[in-house]
């Protein structure tokens, strides 16, 4: 897959991000987030949100018209969080650790060398 | 607690909070500038764009790395929890100081780029295959993108539309994000550095993340399995305080003292899943240390005008004086029955 090919994948991804945010703001919204009724000011700061993460609006916004899963919102993800905390107190130092060991030193006695150009 | 929602519940500790931020992002890069070109190689000066983009690099890395403390030094001290009262605008923040950098570093390193500069970016260095010459510049953009989605869902909106458990999965992105950002300095700027200040500050502030996370790993109580569980010296919990219990499917539920009776509710509010166990009752309501969401401890509502609701634990009573909670919550909104207190004898 060359460059070009992953970024027009990217600007397909947020075109099709774009017509959901904005059947979302027109059609949706109203209908199924009660507090958003009358309050429209706030509806330019969650558009780039609507944008970025569509699939993840599509599905709750299909979920909330069907209306018959009420989020569980007392469960928190503890354990994957915790869990990625971990993999993260791990990891960060050992990469950062092996990173700088392997960073070139040159020695400060190193003879220059005269390169002849190319013919 | 918006019943309408507004872009931004400004508040003054909010006002103060950002001021601050604003202020410190300000003066680090003003002294990176100032300082920046002196510190650089003899043999290799650095051009001012380039001194722009590791000025707004480093800072978005420091700030982060601040971020990502600021969770569990609260949950280590409480004294730390002012901080993590206002941490989407710190993150916000954090993403247009990122989107900075990048905003420069693409600008000058592919300012003649014979293909689009973007496309560029992903050409550049295709070495994926190693370590050293490993291209960084991918880390960074995979962290500058999950910055922006994080950024771009943290009005509250987001945590009614997503609920809080789904909120929370995709905000736990800032971990490989903070990862790609260390991997993005460790196998790029420090490869070359000269001067050994930014790789020991470096070392420090991904240390020192580590660190704290690994001492605020929650040591969780044995879980407790069964249709009731006990609540072990529920009549010592202290007034306005409570107790948490986890069931053994690892929810966690909050036994709360109050007015010489005993309560319980779940663990996580509503808002962003905060423990409620580790706050206490405020005005009669139980008040969430994190950002002061509050609910009635009788029935898990938020008081009037609010709509938020967790729900209640039935107690009961053991015939040997024991307190046990119901493993099973009940419906949203229903009241939880309650016992009174026994007072221990010394």
């Amino acid at each position: 897959m060359t460059a070009a090919t992953l970024i027009t994948l990217a600007e397909g991804y947020l075109l099709i991000g774009a017509i959901t945010a904005a059947a979302f703001l027109l059609l949706g919204l109203d209908r199924i987030e009660p507090n958003a009724r009358g309050a429209y000011a706030f509806r330019a700061l969650i558009l780039p949100g609507l944008i970025l993460v569509w699939p993840l609006v599509l599905w709750r916004w299909y979920v909330a018209l069907r209306g018959e899963v009420e989020i569980a919102r007392y469960r928190p993800p503890l354990r994957v969080q915790d869990r990625m905390a971990l993999a993260l107190a791990i990891a960060a130092p050992l990469l950062l650790v092996t990173a700088l060991g392997l960073a070139p030193e040159w020695p400060e006695d190193a003879t220059p060398v005269l390169l002849e150009a190319p013919q | 607690m918006s019943v309408v929602y507004i872009p931004v519940q400004w508040t003054r500790a909010k006002w103060v909070y950002d001021a601050v931020l604003v202020a410190f992002v300000v003066a680090y890069v003003a002294l990176f500038l100032t300082l920046g070109q002196a510190a650089a190689s003899q043999t290799r000066p650095v051009d001012g764009a380039i001194l722009n983009a590791r000025a707004l690099g480093t800072c978005a890395f420091f700030m982060l790395s601040a971020i990502l403390a600021i969770g569990p030094a609260a949950r280590l001290d409480p004294r730390f929890l002012p901080l993590l009262y206002n941490r989407r605008h710190f993150g916000v923040l954090t993403a247009f100081v990122a989107l900075g950098h990048a905003m420069f570093v693409i600008d000058w390193y592919f300012a003649f780029s014979p293909t689009p500069k973007l496309e560029g970016l992903l050409l550049a260095n295709t070495a994926f295959d190693r370590l050293i010459g490993f291209p960084f510049e991918i880390l960074g953009a995979f962290a500058l993108v999950v910055l922006g989605i994080l950024a771009a869902t943290s009005h509250d909106f987001w945590l009614s539309f997503l609920g809080a458990p789904l909120w929370k999965r995709l905000h736990l992105l800032i971990y490989p994000a903070y990862l790609a950002v260390v991997g993005h300095i460790g196998l790029g700027a420090l490869q070359s550095e000269d001067n050994p200040f930014f790789a020991i500050t470096a070392v420090i502030a991904a240390g020192g993340v580590a660190t704290l996370h690994l001492a605020a790993q929650r040591r969780p109580s044995p879980a407790m399995s069964g249709t009731w569980v006990a609540v072990p010296g529920a009549d010592g919990i202290a007034e306005g305080r409570a107790r948490i219990i986890r069931f053994g499917d690892g929810t966690r539920a909050a036994v709360f003292r109050h007015e010489g009776r005993l309560g319980a509710l779940s663990n996580a509010c509503a808002h962003q899943n905060g423990p409620l166990g580790e706050g206490r009752i405020l005005d009669g309501c139980v008040t969430c240390p994190w950002h002061g969401f509050q609910y009635r401890l009788v029935d898990g509502c938020s008081p009037p005008p609010f709509t938020e609701k967790v729900p209640t634990y039935d107690l009961r009573r053991r015939d040997d004086g024991g307190v046990e909670i119901a493993a099973t919550p009940n419906r949203l909104g229903a009241p939880g029955a309650q016992v009174g207190i026994r007072e221990t004898s010394a």
